[in-house]
Parts: structure tokens; C-alpha cells; sequence
């Protein structure tokens, strides 16, 4: 058992608990993009399996936006990056 | 008469019809479709490109800006003066509405961070965008005649041809060009995007807007055709 005084063992965990907090990177709905187009992004850049890449769009469409990715904040900002390149409306942000 | 994109597949015999079988891309666009397009790319390119970096400041930091390379000079977060030069029309309060569309805010609650992020990634992405629409604008003014690879067959003056690779970059450079019709046209949710079929079927488009709805509904078919075959091309790959 820990003989650390109780605030600064609170102190550290809240600490680590924000650096374990993973960033996320979205893809907006826009009225431009076509449906088949954002699937074929999302299988050309990611790799993933059709029937991945078909549910995130469709999550696109009808929710408004989904999030595609999860991870550090650097990646993120690389998918995010790479999405624009290809004219899909991505962001980043903290996972919430 | 025009057709959109169509896979073409090149059939190969014996040993040679082992490993990947290249794919290509073919459209069938009269001269006029051709030269819409390209006056639309070329257009769209002068909007994307980095605008002229200023003459002064250090030349390597004038170099790298150039090549959409400022965040690599090895100085991290030091605000480059070529850099801020390379992308001052971001800053510019009555900047072309398109720009926000080709380089959105890459985070929708922080100020800061997205102005951060459009620092680091904008002369990058604009370089790429621009590279991009400039190969497409050379794909479509290809004139020269010749047989296609394995077919016996000569191309005809309006194929449109692209290769694999070709058709990834001729796909985004419709985006983009797609991109900025659609804020020409403010279509900016689907509501909109229903409000302006609703005025179409209705009559009550003024000329201008009508023609450009008309542009706006050859470049989605375009794209649809050619983003199609890359999907079919994906499923035969297993992918």
C-alpha cells in the first residue's frame, strides 16, 4: 500500500489521465462529396474493408459526421491532413 | 455522344497473365466537355495555388515555402516569415469563400489550433491541390494519337484515358473542382442542396446560375462514373 499523501497520488492520476486521453479525427457532412467517393477514401487511404468504409459514410450521411480515426494527437493531425488533400471536410479534436 | 468512365480491362495471354492486370480508365468527352473542364481546373488552380511568396526574407525559407515544405526547415514551431508570406490570403478577411472550402478549419472549437494547423499543413496542401489539377489539366490536353498497350486498338481523339494511378489524382481534382462550383452555387448543407433541385425543377433559375447547375451536374456524373470503376476495381482486388 501506497505511504504517498492522498492529494498528490489524485494530482498524478488526473495527469496521466489526460495524457491517455486519445484524439480523434471526423469527417463532416457536406452536400458536395459523393457518397461513393467518401467510400472510396475511405478504402484507398485507410485500407478499410468495404463494409467498414460503407458504415462510417453512411454514419457521415445520416449523423453528420463520424469519427474514422483514433490516436495520438500527431496522427491525427496527419489524417486529418491527408483528408483535406483529398477535399473531405476533417477535423481533429480530443475524443470526448 | 459523351459516356462517363469505364474500366477497361486489357485481356494478357499465357505466362503474362499472371499478377496484377492494369487496370485503365476510359471516358468518351467531346472537345467542348474537354475545354470546360480544363478552363474550370485552370481556374480552380489559381485559387488554390500558394499565392507569390515576397521577395524578401531568407532564400532557403523562400525555397522550402515553394515547395510547400516550410514545416520541415528543421526550426519547428519559429513562424517563418516565407511561410506567413506563402499563405497570407488565408488571413485576408474578404478572401474567395472557395478557399475556406478547399482548406477547411481543422478544428471546429479551437481558434488557435486550427490557425496552428493551417500554418504547419496549408503551403503543402495548396502545392499538392495545385500539382494535382495541373496533371489533370495535362491528362485532358493530351493530344497525341497512338495504339493502346496489348489492344491492337489506336486511341481516338476523345478518349480520356488514365491509368490507375492517374484516376486517384483525376478523381480528387473533380473534388476540388466540384468544391468550388458548389460554394459558387452556396450549396453548403443538403438543404440547400434540396432547395436549389427544388428552383431547377421549378424554372426559377436565373441563366447564369442555371448554366452553372448544369456544369455542377456533368462534373458529379463525371466523377460518379470514375469513382465507380475505382470501387469495382477495389472489389475485384479483394480490397
Amino acid at each position: 500500500m501506497s505511504i504517498a499523501p492522498v492529494e498528490s497520488r489524485q494530482e498524478l492520476a488526473d495527469e496521466r489521465a489526460d495524457l491517455d486521453v486519445p484524439w480523434v479525427t471526423l469527417v463532416w457532412n457536406d452536400p458536395v462529396n459523393l457518397m461513393s467517393y467518401v467510400t472510396w477514401v475511405f478504402r484507398t487511404y485507410f485500407g478499410y474493408p468495404e463494409a467498414r468504409a460503407q458504415a462510417l459514410m453512411l454514419d457521415v450521411h445520416h449523423k453528420g459526421r463520424a469519427v474514422v480515426a483514433t490516436g495520438p494527437r500527431e496522427q491525427m493531425e496527419r489524417h486529418t491532413e491527408a483528408l483535406q488533400g483529398y477535399g473531405l471536410w476533417a477535423t481533429f479534436q480530443k475524443d470526448d | 455522344m459523351a459516356h462517363g468512365f469505364r474500366r477497361e480491362r486489357v485481356r494478357r495471354r499465357g505466362a503474362a497473365s499472371r499478377g496484377p492486370v492494369p487496370t485503365t480508365y476510359v471516358a468518351i468527352l467531346d472537345a467542348q466537355e474537354r475545354e470546360l473542364l480544363v478552363a474550370l481546373m485552370t481556374q480552380v488552380l489559381s485559387i488554390v495555388e500558394p499565392p507569390p511568396v515576397a521577395p524578401h526574407g531568407d532564400e532557403f525559407d523562400q525555397m522550402m515555402a515553394e515547395a510547400g515544405l516550410s514545416h520541415l526547415d528543421g526550426a519547428g514551431d519559429r513562424p517563418s516569415p516565407a511561410a506567413a508570406a506563402g499563405s497570407e490570403d488565408l488571413d485576408d478577411p474578404d478572401r474567395d469563400p472557395a478557399l475556406d472550402r478547399l482548406l477547411p478549419d481543422a478544428h471546429r472549437e479551437d481558434p488557435l489550433l486550427s490557425a496552428e494547423f493551417r500554418r504547419i499543413a496549408a503551403p503543402g496542401l495548396r502545392a499538392r491541390k495545385a500539382a494535382n489539377l495541373a496533371a489533370a489539366i495535362e491528362l485532358l490536353t493530351r493530344t497525341e494519337m497512338g495504339e493502346v498497350a496489348g489492344t491492337g486498338r489506336g486511341r481516338t481523339r476523345d478518349d480520356v484515358r488514365l491509368t490507375e494511378e492517374e484516376a486517384g489524382g483525376f478523381a480528387v481534382a473533380l473534388t476540388d473542382v466540384r468544391l468550388v462550383v458548389g460554394e459558387r452555387l452556396q450549396l453548403r448543407d443538403d438543404a440547400d442542396a434540396e432547395r436549389l433541385d427544388t428552383a431547377l425543377a421549378t424554372g426559377k433559375l436565373d441563366e447564369p446560375t442555371g448554366w452553372l447547375v448544369a456544369v455542377y451536374d456533368f462534373l458529379t456524373w463525371l466523377q460518379e462514373t470514375l469513382t465507380q470503376a475505382m470501387l469495382d476495381r477495389l472489389d475485384d482486388q479483394g480490397r
